[in-house]
């Protein structure tokens, strides 16, 4: 029993130790391990096939560093798919990094792939603002009032065309919510203020850790379809066909699970067998 | 079909009538309770939740040992049920600490949050007749910032080090790391949470915890209050009404092979 | 990002996980600058995007009177720092509280109805069987009151235990894969960006 003992009673960084080499190994030599794409993200690829070109389509950005590595991939691949099918956007975060981090990883597309796109015309972020449900309600009732008239720069929204499509937050001026965020406020809480009222399809991308929240409303139809965290993100990036960070750290997530669940088999093991040795 | 934006008589949404009517039904039945216990007249007794009863054991624990007990009202702004009832339970654990006159450190994301935990701490603190054992310096806005406030808790823990840790509100990815910090230092750890994504870890590490619904009964349960009290019965009288709605809407779905029928398209 | 503003992100990332070893001044100082850097980050951010347009444009430019309700109530907060007026600071406060229970029940009760009706699953396979005998069980368990010890509240309620672990079982398993995901953006992060190592 002494190996089972010091395996449970082994120092914790040890493991981080381990964890470290096994990502890194991964990360620099690709396994390659298959990937099948899952009903539900390739459920959010065909819903914004569908959206009408030239539409427009509301984004809550209200993430924050801690969820970039899965929702990060997932908001780029979407600002891809939605500039290939000529779609326009416009920004808002409940959350104070999302804004940022969603402005920036425009400017990174547009660079990369669509250097025509133009501010305010194409794209438009009208940054953070706290409040969260108050002030989704509020852009459903006025979207100049509730930002203020200002976009995430402090420039005025009376000078963006796109601004001017979209008076309040309703499904007759917007074609869908794409709602990002890390967990909280969750979709439903956007589709009372916000999707019900004003007649708005909402779709979503999660962090994985919030999927089991997430799959409830997508069974009720309070969000139509839903990327589920970090394999979601790199289901989709493998439909849009733009390879990213996601795909990369497919085979890191499987080889972690693998080592995780090998390390709780062994602690359960390993008490069971330690505690029998004790009542003995 | 009328939408909320065509409401009759410039009040009623139709599409929100079973909504309303689920509200109605809830709120009259926790008036009826309340109006029972007032009177005295005898109404259902909550079930005992073993994770409440802890909080005394934590606390007395701290007292023994000497060292500050650490509360934390959730990372949920005022609007999050879950931090509305985290107020009850710190306005009990605060007039113990006082009692028991035991370092209370309670660390806070939300400015508004934090603004009236302090406030609460400092009635109970009044109300134990301990005003001067009040420390504000105790109450701590850390960051609004949810991993900046992670790391400063982690690194309040390493320096202050509690002897019970209770957190009691709505919680994101830190609590894990918080947690696993407060096993490191050897605190006893009460967890409660109607947070779905978190639970696990409140189960896994925390000694004692408190899972969806029973945190929200906690507060009745400690204070035995009538109006307390009343409004847990009333509110398990609506969740009996869902319980023989959803009972209903299945056998009718089974009944017809489809969920296409009266009860859904009431419910639409 | 600029190469030094990668190379100033790698050392923050390494000197956190310095913790990983023990509590230590590299972990502290950054602990503290990252709070500190956070907080005046959000402020700008406030006052950028909300306090400066709704003072500027709405109350000066278009003469909205109605913003100073809520500047007043904002100010009033600030008054706990001062001890013979700090009971003023109790009005926002409970104007906050008021707020927060009144939206939960608003915007809280129509999703839930949603929910219900999407529980109306007729069953004619083991899963769905399992689905409803989940809901209904799980429910049990939640009522506080139920305390009469007939056979269907005592084993219904013991069953939606058992659900209950299951689906707490399955988010454990898909918290570790978001911390794993964590892990990896910052892995990926110190040897793409920082060290170029291979990609």
């Amino acid at each position: 029993m002494t190996f089972w003992r010091k395996f449970l009673n082994m120092d914790r960084r040890i493991m981080w130790g381990a964890m470290f080499l096994i990502v890194a190994a991964v990360l620099l030599r690709p396994i390659g391990l298959p990937m099948q794409i899952g009903s539900t993200t390739e459920k959010f690829y065909d819903f914004v096939e569908d959206i009408p070109r030239g539409s427009i389509v509301w984004v809550e950005a209200g993430f924050g560093a801690g969820n970039l590595p899965e929702v990060g991939p997932q908001i780029r691949t979407f600002l891809i798919q939605a500039y290939r099918r000529d779609l326009r956007l416009i920004m808002s975060s409940t959350g104070v990094e999302g804004s940022q981090l969603g402005q920036e990883m425009f400017e990174d597309i547009k660079s990369q792939f669509f250097p025509d796109l133009e501010y305010g015309v194409d794209f438009l972020n009208v940054g953070y603002r706290p409040g969260t449900m108050i002030y989704a309600r509020a852009l459903a009732d006025d979207v100049m009032s509730a930002t203020g008239g200002v976009d995430i720069f402090g420039r005025s929204l009376a000078d963006f065309p796109l601004a001017s499509e979209v008076p309040r937050l309703h499904g007759d001026y917007v074609a869908v919510l794409a709602h990002f965020v890390g967990h909280d406020p969750p979709p439903d809480e956007w589709f009372a203020a916000v999707g019900q009222p004003g007649n708005i399809p909402i779709i979503s991308g999660t962090p994985q850790m919030a999927v089991p929240q997430f799959i409830p409303f997508l069974e009720a139809g309070i969000i139509k379809a839903n990327i589920p965290g970090m394999r979601g993100a790199a289901e989709y990036e493998s439909l849009v066909g733009v390879l990213g960070s996601a795909t990369a750290g497919q085979d890191v997530t499987s080889s972690m699970v693998l080592f995780i669940t090998i390390l709780v088999i062994m602690a359960n093991v390993g008490y069971i067998l330690t505690r029998k040795d004790t009542s003995s | 079909m009328l939408v909320a934006d065509q409401p009759v008589l410039g009040i009623f949404a139709r599409d929100l009538f079973p909504a309303f009517v689920l509200a109605a039904a809830v709120a009259v039945a926790v008036f009826f309770m309340i109006q029972r216990a007032r009177s005295g007249a005898s109404i259902p007794l909550i079930r005992r939740l073993p994770g409440i009863e802890a909080l005394e054991e934590a606390i007395g624990r701290s007292t023994e040992m000497g060292k500050p007990v650490h509360y934390i009202p959730g990372l949920g702004d005022i609007r999050d049920p879950m931090t509305i009832a985290s107020f009850a339970v710190l306005s009990f654990v605060s007039r113990l600490t006082a009692s028991y006159d035991v370092r209370l450190i309670c660390t806070n994301r939300n400015p508004v949050v934090y603004a009236i935990a302090e406030e609460v701490i400092r009635q109970s603190y009044l109300e134990a007749g301990r005003p001067d054992s009040f420390n504000p310096d105790d109450v701590r806005f850390m960051s609004d910032a949810q991993f900046a406030y992670c790391a400063n808790v982690v690194g309040m823990l390493v320096r202050e080090r509690p002897a019970a840790q209770i957190l009691y509100g709505n919680f994101w990815a830190e609590s894990m790391i918080i947690i696993e910090q407060g096993a490191l230092i050897g605190s006893i750890q009460i967890g409660a949470t109607a947070q779905v994504h978190q639970m696990p870890w409140f189960v896994a590490c925390c000694d004692y915890a408190l899972l969806g619904d029973e945190m929200y009964a906690a507060s009745a349960y400690l204070s035995k209050e009538p109006v307390m009290t009343g409004t847990v019965v009333g509110q398990d009288i609506g969740k009996y009404i869902c319980f023989v709605l959803i009972l209903l809407g299945v056998i009718m779905s089974t009944v017809v092979g489809s969920n296409d029928h009266f009860l859904t398209r009431w419910l639409q | 990002m600029t190469q030094w503003q990668i190379i100033v992100a790698g050392l923050v990332t390494l000197g956190l996980y310095t913790y990983l070893w023990k509590d230590n001044p590299i972990y502290r100082t950054i602990e503290h600058a990252f709070v500190g850097f956070y907080t005046a980050y959000a402020v700008a951010m406030v006052y950028h995007n909300q306090v400066k347009p709704a003072v500027l444009n709405d109350l000066i430019r278009d003469g909205e009177a109605i913003v100073l309700i809520p500047l007043i109530l904002g100010a009033m907060i600030y008054l706990r720092y001062l001890p013979q007026l700090s009971w003023v600071s109790r009005y926002p406060m409970s104007f906050w509280l008021g707020y927060g229970a009144g939206f939960v029940i608003s915007y809280q009760i129509q999703p839930l109805i949603q929910q219900i009706r999407a529980s109306f699953i007729p069953i004619n396979s083991v899963n769905s069987f399992l689905i409803v005998v989940g809901i209904l069980t799980t429910l049990m368990y939640f009522f506080f009151t139920w305390t009469v010890k007939d056979p269907v509240t005592h084993y219904g309620s013991k069953i939606g235990r058992y659900f209950i672990i299951v689906a707490l079982g399955a988010t454990f398993g898909n918290t570790v894969i978001f911390r794993v995901g964590l892990l990896m953006g910052r892995m990926q992060f110190l040897l793409f960006d920082l060290l170029r190592i291979g990609n």
